[in-house]
């Protein structure tokens, strides 16, 4: 069996923290010991998470990032805001209703009905879900949104478990 | 199941956020952590969530 990890065990409490301080708290960011390979994940998973607001608008982003952390109860996600993606506060909390809201348009209910789908089981995401978000963001624009969110996802679902891991919920 | 194409053939990821995401994925794959066998059995069982026949 190759040797362990040695995690930092005594990373305090997680909850107030924002998730790029919970990675860096947990996979020791700058400090990491590059033999134990954590350094690198903590490298990539920020370089990712760069990438994916960079190729993706920030405003759809913002909203599905929200939307995501609430189906999967991850409060430090729901109250965090990304700076400059352009999204109000008030648009955000009423992320909830976008179905029947007029202030989302239709991309953002395209893009939104897909991450809902996405997080509960993405594997049976319909054609038609697929197509709406396409029309709008073309072929290039449908895949880069996809894997933006990905990256989202992991990055919330990471942070769900050095909550229950570490502490802080 | 076997599914057509949602994108256009040709179709390309972003690429700096396509080696990111390689590149996290195989940072993953590395870590002495977990035993291999361990880690190819949850590598295929999230290929299998996500529909992913690559």
């Amino acid at each position: 069996m190759p040797d362990c990890v040695s995690y930092d065990r005594s990373v305090g409490s997680l909850g107030q923290l924002t998730t790029e301080d919970v990675i860096t708290r947990v996979l020791g960011g700058d400090r990491a010991d590059h033999r134990s390979g954590l350094a690198d994940v903590s490298e990539q998973l920020r370089a990712a998470n760069e990438a994916a607001w960079a190729a993706t608008s920030p405003r759809l982003l913002e909203l599905c990032r929200v939307r995501i952390a609430i189906l999967l109860g991850c409060a430090g996600e729901v109250d965090a805001r990304t700076p400059g993606s352009g999204v109000s506060d008030d648009l955000l909390g009423a992320i909830r209703s976008w179905p029947t809201d007029p202030r989302f348009d239709v991309l953002d209910r395209a893009c939104l009905a897909f991450t809902e789908h996405y997080v509960i089981d993405v594997a049976s995401i319909d054609d038609d879900t697929v197509a709406a978000v396409r029309e709008h963001l073309g072929d290039e624009g449908a895949a880069n949104f996809v894997n933006s969110l990905l990256v989202v996802e992991q990055r919330i679902r990471l942070r769900l478990v050095w909550d229950r891991l570490f502490g802080g919920m | 199941m076997e599914r057509s194409a949602r994108v256009a053939p040709g179709t390309s990821v972003d690429g700096t956020l396509r080696t990111a995401l390689g590149g996290f994925a195989a940072a993953t794959v590395r870590l002495p952590t977990v035993d291999p066998v361990t880690t190819e059995i949850v590598r295929l069982r999230c290929a299998h969530h996500h529909d992913c026949g690559t």
